[in-house]
C-alpha cells in the first residue's frame, strides 16, 4: 500500500500553491478532466502568479507584492482572502482531493493520487518548463463571463476556465 | 417531497443564437435533477425562485454554459456542459458567482478574479433568462 500523501504545510508557499491549484484545477472526478489539461491550468496559474509578482502596476496592484498577498487578496482569489481558512466550497474542492488520494479502497484513487501529485509537483518545481510556459499569461476567467478587460487577449479554453495573456510592459 | 413548478417559455427558446433554453440544449443531462439536488444540499431559504438559460459562444460549434440565477442564495451557479450522463454534482464544475461578492464595477475591467463581472454583465444575464430561460420553483425539504 502506498504511502499516505500529503500537501505541504499551510503556512508554507508551496502548500499555498497547492491548495490553489486543486481548487482552481477540475479534479479526476469530473467527466471533463485530462490530465494534460490539469497540468497546463496548473503551470498557467504558476505563470499567473510570477507575472503578477513581478508586474504588479500591470495588474492594477501595488507594488511590492507577494505569491501569498495576491492568493489572499479577495479581488484576486475569492475563497483565499481568511487562509488558510477556506470558505466552505474552496475546503471542499481541495480536501476531497487529497481525502480520495488516500482512499485505498476507492476506485479513483489512482486518479486523484496523481492529480494530487502533479499539484504539489508544479508547487515545488524550481520554474517553469518550456513546454509549459505562457510568458504573457495574465489571467482565467471562468468561462462564460466577461474577459478580465481590454488589455486581456483570450489565448484558449481549458477545464470551464478562459485563459488570458497580457502585454507585461 | 419538493414541489417543483417548472415554467418553460417555450415561444422564446432558441430566439437568440447566443441564448438558448437549457430544454432546447445537448449536453446537460439530468439538470433539472442536479439543480433540484444541489438546492436541497445547499438552500437557507424554503421555497427558492431560480431561472435557468444557455449561453451559446458566438462561434461554429462554441461550447455553452448554463447558467443558474438563484437570487434567494444571491448566485449565480455555472454548470459545464458534459457528453455522458453523470453525477448530478458533477454538472457544477465550477464555483459560483456570488453576487455580494462578486460583481465589481459597471464599466471596463472585470478585474482579475476569476469569477469577478459587472453589473451589466449580470443585468442582461438575468434578462435573458426572464425572455428565454426556464423558472424553477423548489421548496427545501425540511
Amino acid at each position: 500500500m502506498a504511502d499516505p500523501i500529503q500537501l505541504d504545510p499551510e503556512a508554507t508557499p508551496a502548500g499555498l500553491r497547492e491548495r490553489l491549484f486543486l481548487h482552481e484545477t477540475l479534479s479526476p472526478g469530473f467527466p471533463q478532466y485530462n490530465r494534460d489539461d490539469a497540468l497546463r491550468v496548473m503551470w498557467f496559474i504558476r505563470q499567473v502568479l510570477a507575472n503578477r509578482v513581478a508586474h504588479p502596476r500591470v495588474f492594477g496592484l501595488r507594488s511590492p507584492q507577494t505569491e501569498a498577498s495576491i492568493i489572499t487578496d479577495p479581488r484576486q482569489f475569492p475563497g483565499f482572502e481568511g487562509y488558510p481558512h477556506l470558505d466552505s466550497g474552496s475546503m471542499a474542492n481541495v480536501y476531497q482531493c487529497v481525502l480520495l488520494a488516500n482512499a485505498p479502497h476507492d476506485r479513483r484513487q489512482a486518479a486523484y493520487r496523481q492529480h494530487v501529485v502533479d499539484a504539489i509537483t508544479v508547487a515545488t518545481a524550481a520554474g517553469i518548463p518550456a513546454d509549459q510556459r505562457v510568458p504573457t499569461a495574465g489571467g482565467w476567467k471562468r468561462h462564460g463571463t466577461p474577459s478580465p478587460g481590454p488589455k486581456f487577449q483570450f489565448y484558449r479554453s481549458l477545464q470551464g476556465n478562459d485563459y488570458y495573456t497580457t502585454p507585461l510592459s | 417531497m419538493s414541489i417543483i413548478l417548472a415554467l418553460t417559455l417555450a415561444s422564446a427558446a432558441v430566439a437568440d443564437t447566443r441564448w438558448q433554453n437549457i430544454a432546447h440544449t445537448p449536453g446537460f443531462p439530468g439538470w433539472r435533477t442536479a439543480i433540484r439536488d444541489h438546492v436541497q444540499r445547499s438552500a437557507r431559504h424554503r421555497i427558492n425562485h431560480l431561472c435557468v438559460v444557455v449561453g451559446r459562444d458566438a462561434t461554429p460549434g462554441g461550447s455553452a454554459t448554463a447558467y443558474v440565477y438563484w437570487p434567494e442564495q444571491r448566485r449565480i451557479e455555472l454548470l459545464s456542459q458534459a457528453n455522458d450522463p453523470v453525477l448530478s454534482q458533477e454538472l457544477f464544475a465550477q464555483g459560483p458567482i456570488y453576487l455580494d461578492r462578486d460583481i465589481i464595477g459597471e464599466h471596463g475591467q472585470t478585474g482579475l478574479s476569476p469569477t469577478s463581472v459587472t453589473r451589466a454583465w449580470v443585468h442582461q444575464l438575468v434578462s435573458r433568462c426572464r425572455a428565454t430561460g426556464t423558472r424553477l420553483t423548489i421548496v427545501k425539504k425540511r
